[in-house]
């Protein structure tokens, strides 16, 4: 406490200059937890926008199917589907599981045909796993709230198709359109569909080819009973690894994949914004310990004589390099304080407006500017912050140390 | 009386340049517990060197020198910072204070490396301001005090971990007639209260009929020393 009393005496012997110190602190500190906040949301936003834009957190499929196409075309029977969602329904961390059939085909309306990904589904299950693909025009596909199935067999035959796709088929809401898909036994089979919605994702390339049906109509379509994909959604992103070993354990003849490993893209960007934060952060970093260290030094040369006199009265040079390092560390600390609480107020302030951001590119659509407040990132920003302002004490301190007792005394 | 100081065949040489200055040639010196000593000479003449040496601030190119009956190892610079801050204690010319404490704190600045208690280390430090004569200065910053206020506590400050040796290089130099005959009586005024041991270097003349024995140095030559119990080589 003597030690820390003295130390601080000292940084506020010189006020303005000790402030400037500080402010550079603090604002290299503040620009570090702005951008850590946004990098970290954007990871997030990216992440759960995919999980919950359909992708889940994890898919199950038969053995091989999602390397083979050929497995693919078959799946799971509606014994083995009911099995699993069973099992997977102990689970407290899953929140829901749905079976979903993905085809390929065409989609046309006589004059014009298009190449389409389409995906058979539950609607009362698929909208909840879904909720960054929002319906622009008309309505979702009809279910039974009740027994989450859909109403009468004329609701089986509807379509929600991507906003480009209806855009390129010429089709709007109400019109019809031919469904045409190779079956689970390699034929060929067609359906009509009427279009009931139109849906953005906000990715131009899966709106140009979506179409989603219900799964019973998919059934009809491939001309199988059976589902190639379970879908599913977690309570918290954080248990993914967790219940994909624990379906490893429990679950026979089923291969899986996780959000990651079906959207590698994920980690392409985090590998690139960790890169730029990376040196940005450096940056900052060096900015600031050039600066303390500019400071420092402008602070240990004027007190030379002191030094020396300290060291006379038998100071070790290690104490009164410890001393200067501490004024170091208070500067930090002051300056990553001011740093925090004015972050901080930032945060809250961008969180609360949602300003709109305009769309990423290969998006459409723009999203909400959203700055996360991150504890472990504040707290490795304020001890990188903390040991450089320290570091940038010490240094020239031990330097000037290293000069004679006597010279150092009359050193004015 | 016991032997404090025990200086011998000193030499101190220093490089500048091409020339070598020898600022101290072959002194040779005893101070006897309790003295009163001043080192007078001109400038230049390696009394500051001498006291130097003494107060183990700096080291000399050869000779021997044995402080309570210790010889000096120069290397050691751990063990050389622990007995300074145990037995010595030092006044300087330009006081040295730190300006952004107060006089209490700069008192207080040698007994930071002992194990008493904050309470304790006020206590102290007020009873040896009182002392000097600085009672109602307590906490008055070095700006706030007068040169020969501010002389005063230094010396309370090198005093207050209770050395057995004083060292003072030109301490009446930054002050006026009046405060340095009053440094002098209170410095005198400690020595004989407390038996303790003072050698101050000085050129001021005038100050000199107050001591007990002058050593006199030219050109790094140890010329004479007046007074009791003196020893020239």
């Amino acid at each position: 406490m003597k030690w820390l009393k003295l130390s601080w005496l000292n940084v506020i012997r010189n006020t303005r200059r000790s402030l400037i110190a500080v402010s550079i602190v603090a604002l290299g500190a503040f620009s570090l937890i702005i951008a850590a906040g946004y990098v970290l949301a954007s990871y997030e936003g990216l992440r759960e926008s995919t999980i919950q834009g359909g992708l889940g957190h994890i898919q199950l499929a038969l053995p091989n199917a999602f390397s083979d196409k050929e497995i693919d075309q078959g799946g799971f029977s509606a014994i083995q589907q009911q099995k699993i969602q069973q099992q997977l329904a102990t689970m407290p961390e899953v929140r829901l599981s749905t079976e979903r059939i993905l085809f390929e085909g065409l989609a046309s309306t006589g004059d014009i045909t298009i190449a389409i990904m389409g995906r058979g589904v539950n609607i009362a299950k698929e909208q909840k796993i879904t909720l960054f693909t929002p319906i622009i025009k008309g309505k979702n596909l009809p279910y039974n709230v009740v027994q989450d199935t859909t109403i009468n067999e004329q609701d089986i035959y509807t379509a929600v198709i991507g906003d480009v796709l209806a855009r390129d088929l010429k089709v709007r809401v109400g019109d019809s359109i031919t469904l045409l898909a190779s079956t689970a036994y390699q034929g060929i089979n067609a359906i009509d569909v009427v279009v009931v919605g139109i849906n953005r994702s906000g990715i131009p390339e899966m709106d140009a080819r979506s179409v989603m049906i219900p799964v019973s109509a998919a059934k009809i379509l491939r001309d199988s009973d059976s589902v190639n994909r379970l879908v599913i959604s977690l309570n918290e992103t954080r248990d993914t690894d967790k219940i994909s070993q624990q379906i490893s354990q429990q679950i026979n003849h089923v291969t899986q994949k996780n959000w990651l490993q079906l959207f590698p893209y994920y980690q392409n960007v985090v590998s690139l914004y960790n890169n730029i934060f990376g040196v940005m952060g450096c940056i900052i970093l060096l900015v600031v310990l050039l600066s303390v260290n500019n400071t420092m030094v402008m602070a240990i040369m004027e007190r030379v004589a002191e030094s020396g006199t300290l060291r006379a009265l038998g100071f070790s040079q290690q104490r009164i390099s410890a001393l200067f390092a501490l004024e170091g560390f208070i500067v930090g600390l002051c300056g990553i304080l001011s740093g925090i609480v004015s972050a901080s107020l930032v945060i809250v302030f961008i969180n609360i407006s949602q300003f709109e951001m305009p769309p990423l590119p290969g998006r459409s659509i723009g999203y909400p500017l959203f700055i996360n407040w991150d504890l472990p990132a504040i707290l490795f920003i304020s001890m990188a912050m903390l040991a450089s302002c320290t570091l940038a004490a010490w240094l020239p301190a031990k330097k000037m140390l290293k000069m004679d007792v006597i010279n150092a005394i009359n050193h004015y | 009386m016991k032997t404090l100081i025990e200086v011998s065949d000193l030499h101190k040489t220093f490089q500048q340049g091409l020339e070598t200055i020898h600022a101290l040639k072959g002194v040779n010196l005893s101070i006897q517990q309790g003295e009163f000593v001043a080192i007078n000479g001109y400038s230049g003449s390696g009394k500051s060197t001498l006291l130097n040496i003494i107060g183990t601030l700096d080291k000399p190119t050869s000779g021997e020198v044995q402080l309570f009956n210790q010889s000096i190892n120069f290397k050691n610079q751990l063990e050389l910072q622990k007995f300074r801050a145990q037995k010595l204690g030092f006044i300087f010319q330009n006081f040295n204070l730190n300006p952004v404490l107060s006089a209490l704190e700069n008192v207080q600045m040698p007994l930071l490396l002992t194990n008493l208690s904050q309470k304790q280390r006020l206590e102290k430090s007020a009873q040896i301001l009182e002392k000097v004569g600085l009672a109602n200065r307590l906490h008055h910053k070095p700006k706030q005090l007068s040169g020969g206020q501010q002389q005063r506590v230094a010396v309370a400050r090198a005093l207050v971990s209770s050395p057995a040796l004083l060292l003072a290089d030109e301490p009446t130099a930054n002050l006026d007639s009046h405060s340095a005959l009053q440094l002098m009586l209170l410095l005198k005024e400690m020595n004989q209260a407390s038996g303790l041991t003072v050698l101050f270097s000085s050129h001021d003349q005038r100050l000199l009929t107050h001591i007990d024995r002058t050593i006199t140095l030219n050109d790094g030559v140890l010329q004479s020393s007046q007074g009791s119990n003196y020893e020239v080589a």
